[in-house]
């Protein structure tokens, strides 16, 4: 596989799979945040 | 995705930003809301006037729905027949052929139907979503045993250099932006009402601005996994490089329905592979379909008739209207052409919603509504004023203009499969019929409610 291809399928994954997972993780810590909130109040 | 695909992947994720994520932020906001469908929707932030492009949006997503069934039933088929074992040792465009001539499709269409009817029947907590926790994960599940094979195969590298090998002499070349804009549209849904539709049931406080970032990423971080299950096998498996690429630029049927089961054929435990990627296609085509239905059932509940009513009608209406393209393949093509196309318009008609409104207020009073919720920025205000419209004066011209050269004879004529002329002639009778109806709708959804 050429080194220019490998550079770019790790910068492509890392961006769009790292951003989909961090996204995730943002969402789930709001409702969870959220739901404590409910909770308490 | 033509003769740059690869690279045109990269124009795609541009493409995210630049159209995609900015619209589904619009629908979300927008359904959210007024809490009505999209033809309510518009009439209520429009009014009277511009009623009838909420009726374009929402007419063209349904004209989809309409052949998509079908779609959604051919694979359905080629699952069962493949994990019965009857794709092996067929001459697979033959299969093909005599499958979409024969009377099958239309059965397939029925029964895709009815099992979307079926599943939001039972409502949006109890149908849709239910459906979608077993549909999506076990989505991901068969794209990732197709992946594991892919990138297994010898020669996978090949496939691999093809997706993602940096080709500077495309940078260049409009046409692969191009490309990469309209599959970016097409593929995510922004732009088509769905999002909206769905929407209308979420939490007032729900952030649209996060879950839109999340839909964009997600949608396109399974897109990744799909090229990397398919592209790489398809270059494994082809006998050249130049069979790989022609068998890439096949169309969306002749590639699923015809390359991938002959290519699949050469692999051991054929019949297991191709169940998974024909099981993966029809569990994706039946998500959309769900979200179509629910879609058109909206705007009939917005009248006034209650779900139960409203659905069956719908499926009524869709199974009668799939019939043309279930059983000739001509008009499956042409309604694929004309509406497929008519989705930038319709992305074309939220951002004219938008700039009615005035971007900066449909920022601070449609999308940030309460504390939680991210502040896209001013960038949002200048993608929905210039750089929206602009892409899509510039897609459509492309696409219209490329029309002409598959048929530099007849691009006139109206009843072509894909000309320019029977694209005109379909929207602008949809447009016109919509205008007559305009003033009774409008009355219908928004003065007898008030």
């Amino acid at each position: 596989m050429e080194t220019s291809a490998i550079i770019v399928m790790c910068f492509i994954l890392s961006v769009i799979w790292g951003g989909f997972f961090i996204l995730v993780n943002v969402a789930y810590k709001k409702e969870k945040q959220r739901k404590n909130r409910e909770i308490a109040g | 995705m033509g003769a740059a695909a690869g690279y045109s992947g990269h124009g795609n994720r541009c493409g995210k930003f630049l159209w995609s994520i900015p619209l589904i932020i619009v629908e979300f906001s927008i359904g959210r809301k007024t809490r009505k469908g999209v033809v309510g929707s518009f009439a209520e932030l429009m009014g009277k006037n511009y009623t009838w492009m909420g009726g374009f949006v929402a007419f063209c997503t349904i004209a989809i729905m309409f052949y998509y069934s079908v779609v959604t039933g051919w694979a359905l088929r080629y699952f069962l027949v493949a994990v019965t074992g009857q794709l092996s040792g067929v001459n697979h465009e033959q299969f093909w052929k005599s499958f979409t001539s024969g009377y099958q499709p239309l059965i397939f269409h029925l029964l895709a139907l009815g099992l979307g009817s079926f599943i939001i029947y039972h409502g949006v907590v109890k149908g849709i979503e239910r459906a979608n926790r077993i549909l999506l994960p076990s989505l991901l599940v068969l794209l990732i045993i197709g992946v594991v094979r892919s990138l297994t195969l010898p020669n996978a590298a090949v496939g691999l250099n093809y997706l993602f090998a940096i080709r500077t002499e495309q940078l260049f070349n409009y046409q692969v932006w191009l490309e990469g804009l309209s599959q970016s549209a097409w593929s995510t849904g922004a732009g088509w009402g769905l999002i909206l539709t769905y929407a209308v049931y979420i939490r007032k406080n729900e952030g649209v601005v996060l879950n839109s970032f999340i839909t964009g990423f997600g949608n396109n971080s399974a897109s990744l996994l799909a090229g990397l299950a398919i592209i790489p096998a398809i270059f494994s498996l082809a006998p050249t490089i130049a069979q790989a690429e022609s068998a890439l630029r096949a169309g969306n049927d002749g590639l699923s329905f015809i390359v991938i089961p002959q290519l699949f054929s050469k692999l051991p435990a054929a019949a297991f592979f191709t169940s998974v990627f024909f099981l993966a296609l029809f569990f994706a085509a039946l998500s959309s379909i769900i979200s179509m239905l629910e879609l058109a059932t909206r705007i009939f509940i917005d009248f006034g008739l209650p779900r139960h009513k409203a659905l069956p009608l719908v499926s009524l209406i869709t199974a009668i209207m799939g019939v043309p393209s279930a059983i000739y393949f001509k008009f499956f093509q042409n309604q694929d052409w004309v509406w497929g196309l008519g989705l930038i318009l319709s992305g074309l008609f939220f951002t004219i919603l938008v700039i009615r409104f005035g971007a900066s207020r449909f920022r601070t009073e449609v999308v940030v509504v309460n504390e939680e919720e991210w502040d896209p920025g001013f960038w949002f205000d200048y993608l929905l004023k210039i750089i929206i419209p602009i892409e899509a004066f510039l897609l459509l011209a492309w696409w219209l203009y490329r029309s002409i050269g598959w048929n530099p004879s007849g691009w006139y004529n109206p009843f072509g499969a894909q000309t320019l002329g029977t694209c005109l002639f379909q929207w602008a009778a949809a447009i016109f019929i919509l205008l007559i109806i305009n003033g009774f709708v409008y009355r219908k959804l928004v003065q007898r409610r008030a």
